[in-house]
């Protein structure tokens, strides 16, 4: 898909084969790792890798995802019998990110940001690949992620795909910052150092409503669930146990304690 | 892990913009290019999403980390024109594919500018 989009879409600068050569090459080298998928298995006997790999059949199923279903998300009881409406995944996906990603100034400045770097034939060709990576996202994607949205668990899965298409919108949110201030200044005739001020007052704003609303969700700082478990997995023993560590998610438990406090390993 | 690598996604979110407004302005990085590109990073680093997902060891994080590469080298390489940035892009494009595939339905057009 991507060696044919290039050729497509730049096959008048691809007249050198060097070149074509070039960034095949590089993007042979960093697919690479899917070698090392072959070689561990035939080493190491399978011992902790997910399929057939020595088999081309096996391969091919694994390099697919064809277990949990190729370009869909979720295989399901059946065919498409849990694909919720595409106009509803696009509300879904737009009022999320209206009303709890980036807020409603943030969202209107994407909105600014957009059009200001479409709205002219200099700007276009650095604006069209992000408007057609969205476009793309949210029309192939959206189609092909058949996540039940009735399902919290589902919806959770789907959330962790967002991020990715937001940094368009936050690339969009700041063109619509620099253009909208850009604007004021010109308009109301204000001095640059306005204008800098300006820009920094709403990038506070915006900043402290996200962390006021979203700094409870990782604070861990009455996180005491790793202490907890270590003590509990020490308190059975006799005082002064000699504790014998080989590796494991266990023993790191303990070696954490042993960093902290009093226990001796 | 998943919180370094969502701070070094912000970072090249951060460059990526600096570019894309260097690039938009036909001037060097001016202090409202700087704060324009900060406010991008840090909306979109303190987004609820990013912010929850940043501490479950998951393969979204290193995914984000490398659209955000992918950004920054497309932009750097539509500026400069310079092939090595189109070199590293392709050879993130690999890495960033064995990591997860969807990077090509987010990424896939950015390409076409690898020209």
């Amino acid at each position: 898909m991507i060696v044919p989009w290039i050729t497509i879409a730049s096959y008048k600068e691809l007249a050198t084969i060097k070149r074509l050569v070039q960034l095949g090459f590089a993007f042979l080298a960093g697919f690479s790792p899917y070698l090392l998928l072959f070689v561990s298995q035939a080493v190491h006997y399978g011992r902790y890798s997910w399929g057939d790999l020595l088999s081309i059949d096996g391969y091919i199923t694994h390099l697919t995802r064809a277990e949990y279903g190729s370009f869909q998300l979720y295989k399901g009881e059946g065919e498409d019998t849990n694909n919720p409406p595409y106009f509803l995944k696009l509300e879904f996906y737009f009022s999320n990110l209206v009303f709890s990603e980036f807020g409603v100034i943030g969202a209107a400045l994407a909105l600014v940001g957009l059009i200001y770097s479409i709205s002219s034939k200099y700007r276009l060709w650095c604006s069209a690949p992000l408007v057609a990576c969205f476009a793309f996202y949210i029309t192939w994607f959206f189609d092909r992620c058949n996540l039940p949205l009735d399902d919290d668990l589902f919806v959770g899965v789907w959330y962790r795909f967002f991020p990715q298409i937001n940094m368009l919108i936050a690339i969009w949110a700041s063109a619509g910052l620099f253009f909208a201030v850009k604007t004021l200044q010109k308009k109301f005739a204000l001095s640059g150092i306005v204008g800098k001020s300006l820009l920094v007052a709403v990038l506070a704003l915006s900043v402290g409503r996200q962390l006021n609303a979203n700094f409870s969700r990782l604070d861990q700082s009455s996180n005491t669930y790793i202490e907890e478990y270590g003590r509990a997995l020490l308190s059975p023993l006799p005082n002064n146990s000699i504790v014998l560590l080989k590796g494991g998610s266990h023993d790191s438990v303990l070696v954490c304690l042993f960093l902290t406090s009093s226990v001796q390993i | 892990m998943a919180a370094v690598e969502s701070a070094l996604a912000a970072a090249f979110l951060f460059l990526a913009i600096v570019e894309l407004m260097t690039s938009l302005s036909a001037k060097k990085p001016s202090l409202a290019t700087l704060v324009v590109a900060l406010f991008g990073a840090l909306l979109y680093s303190f987004s609820s999403i990013v912010w929850t997902y940043s501490l479950h060891a998951e393969v979204f994080p290193l995914n984000n980390l490398f659209c955000a590469a992918l950004l920054y080298l497309t932009f750097k390489y539509l500026r400069t024109k310079r092939l090595p940035y189109a070199i590293l892009g392709a050879l993130v494009c690999g890495v960033a594919l064995t990591n997860q595939q969807c990077v090509t339905h987010s990424r896939a057009p950015l390409l076409s500018r690898f020209d």
